[in-house]
């Protein structure tokens, strides 16, 4: 089994049908894979995405531990330092230790990541399990609703709940949250839909559950895939939004060390210290690429009918 | 043709409803009004109640939304700039042509590049430049846009000096913010391409169209690129919502002065009335751009075309 041909296809798109594989290998696409002679197989997809995960998650529990310094101690004789064993990442103008603060700032990433995605997932879960099952007029107006909602370039209600709120940290979570709402509802509503008349719904309803305890016992767990996924590619989404809007200005606020606004700090300096521009940026890259790896893999083996899987070859015998 | 443009008008007429009223009303919500910011810290409770008379700001807000939107449609009037004190329709009319021209050059650079890329990597599927094409839209889909723009400032402007660093003027000004935006777009494009072309590679017309004995490069035209072309056409739509929220960000790093600026800046200042303008236009540029591409998508698919158009 080569893990040639199943590298080639890392990264293959939502549309994308799993390429034929002319050898007749094992096709990545089909995510954890347990060919029958073999042990457990995890694609790289989910490797990579895993570790970078993983990687900035312990950045994240452990930076107290790990971090040479706290990320707010100014020490004004070691100010724009270019990195040294002593201070990885250098330091900034107030003589910061900017791997501290990149440490931190992973603490804020996933905080707000999470919470953003928790408030756009549990209201759009609860509408769309709602909306899918009763399907009368409550459907119709959320749906209507939604469609409204997702004509809007998502960023551009976001900047306009931020103009309401004011510039702030918080203010960028609830908006990438209210920005997600809908996605979440389509995914449940139409999950829900489906569910709704098969089989093992109809025996507990047969059996004599109530309506409630039928969506969050039965349908629920059943769509937990999905969400899973969708929350994963969300995370990563979310990051890179709220990068953006705290390093223009309107999110995280100077002292804290949230990544967009470290390099929104770094950027007056970039001619002379390129370390400024250059770690937070690569932080917040491995971050959100390891979230949109891990949520890829995730949906090849968890969520499979989210793409067709339609020509797919049998893993071959021949080694 | 007409049926088809009405529906669409009154699809655009109904979202910008929606859209301006939210904005409207979100932003009315906000603590501190117009009135607040005219008299200063240090004026009188009396004093505030004179000004908010006169501005109408007593009145409840869904008589102030129609008082808006009339003056809007029938004078072109969008209210003032709280901080410059200027029309708030000329500052965005003169935002609007800069936002329009860097989404369009970005647009466009992304579809040619995008199709391009896409059609290259599916000429040889799983080869080393497909990997390559699959790498690279991976990795791009993960960069930051704005740490992009930062690097390739530093690195084009500050290291070579070969491009002007902030601000508009010629074409060079141009060159990084556009290349910037299309960035993520280019890479989106790319995949549904490459996707979308391994998928009607294979599909039953083309089989016959080779086996009927046209030249490779006329199946490639009237049959693989014609048809792999459509779902990409169709997601387009889908992106230029984030590629017009990319012009938050880009615009505000480049100093380039268009609409996304001109909101960012009025946010800082919480100066509302620019806030709505601004939304406003760059909604109708969605909309707009959007029309486009289904009309695109009308002439390129006949199975849509001909209910459509």
């Amino acid at each position: 089994m080569s893990s040639a041909g199943v590298e080639r296809t890392a990264g293959t798109p939502i549309l994308s049908h799993p390429a034929k594989d002319e050898r007749g290998t094992l096709n990545a696409g089909r995510g954890i894979f347990v060919p029958r002679r073999w042990s457990l197989f995890i694609p790289p997809h989910l490797l990579v995405g895993g570790g970078l995960v993983g990687l900035v998650m312990l950045a994240a529990l452990l930076a107290p531990i790990l971090a040479p310094s706290p990320p707010d101690l100014v020490q004004p004789a070691l100010r724009l330092q270019a990195p040294t064993p002593l201070h990885p990442f250098g330091t900034d103008p107030l003589g910061r230790d900017l791997f501290s603060r990149v440490l931190y700032g992973a603490r804020i990433a996933f905080q707000m990541s999470a919470l953003a995605a928790l408030l756009a997932a549990l209201p759009g879960t609860g509408l769309g399990l709602l909306a899918g099952y009763h399907q009368r007029w409550l459907e119709q107006i959320l749906s209507r609703l939604m469609d409204a909602w997702l004509a809007f370039p998502g960023m551009l209600l976001a900047i306009v709940l931020v103009a309401r709120m004011g510039p702030s940290l918080t203010a960028t979570v609830v908006a990438l949250g209210i920005v997600g709402i809908p996605s979440y509802y389509r995914l449940v509503r139409n999950g829900t839909l489906s569910a709704r008349h098969a089989l093992y719904v109809e025996a507990a309803r047969s059996i004599g559950a109530s309506e409630v305890r039928i969506l969050l016992r039965h349908i629920l767990p059943n769509l937990a895939s999905p969400i899973i996924v969708l929350t994963t590619l969300r995370l990563g989404m979310v990051l890179l939004a709220g990068g953006a809007l705290s390093f223009i200005g309107l999110g995280a606020q100077p002292p804290q060390p949230e990544w967009g606004a470290l390099l929104a700090a770094g950027r007056v300096y970039m001619d002379t210290a390129w370390w400024l521009a250059l770690f937070p940026g690569l932080a917040i890259t491995a971050a959100v690429m390891g979230f949109n790896l891990l949520g890829d893999g995730l949906r090849d083996a968890l969520a499979p009918d989210v793409r067709s899987f339609r020509r797919q070859p049998q893993p071959s015998r021949r080694h | 043709m007409l049926h088809f443009l009405l529906r669409r008008l009154a699809g655009t007429v109904i979202v910008l409803a929606v859209v301006s009223f939210l904005t409207f009303a979100l932003l009315d919500l906000a603590p501190g009004d117009a009135a607040d910011a005219m008299v200063g810290e240090y004026a009188s409770a009396a004093q505030l109640a004179t000004v908010r008379c006169e501005l109408g700001l007593d009145a409840p807000l869904s008589s102030r939304y129609l008082r808006f939107v009339s003056a809007a449609i029938l004078h072109g009037d969008l209210g003032r700039s709280l901080i410059s004190g200027r029309q708030v329709s000329e500052l965005v009319i003169e935002r609007f042509g800069h936002t329009v021209t860097l989404a369009m050059v970005a647009l466009s650079l992304s579809l040619v590049v995008g199709t391009l890329t896409g059609i290259a990597a599916v000429a040889k599927p799983r080869g080393h430049l497909d990997l390559a094409v699959m790498s690279v839209t991976t990795l791009g889909l993960s960069l930051p846009t704005f740490w992009v723009a930062l690097l390739l400032i530093m690195a084009f402007s500050l290291r070579l000096g070969w491009l002007p660093v902030v601000g508009a003027g010629g074409p060079a000004h141009l060159v990084l913010p556009a290349m910037c935006l299309a960035f993520p777009t280019t890479a989106m494009v790319a995949r549904l391409m490459r996707a979308s072309l391994l998928d009607v590679k294979s599909a039953d017309y083309v089989r016959t169209a080779h086996a009927k004995g046209l030249a490779h490069h006329q199946v490639w035209r009237d049959h693989i690129l014609r048809n792999g072309l459509i779902p990409v056409i169709t997601l387009l739509g889908l992106y230029l919502g984030r590629l017009l929220g990319g012009t938050f960000i880009i615009e505000t790093i480049f100093g380039w002065p268009g609409l996304g600026r001109l909101v960012v800046q009025a946010i800082l200042d919480r100066d509302f009335p620019v806030i709505v303008g601004a939304v406003l236009l760059i909604a109708i540029i969605y909309q707009v751009l959007n029309f486009v591409v289904d009309v695109a998508h009308a002439r390129l698919d006949p199975r849509v075309g001909r209910g459509a158009l």
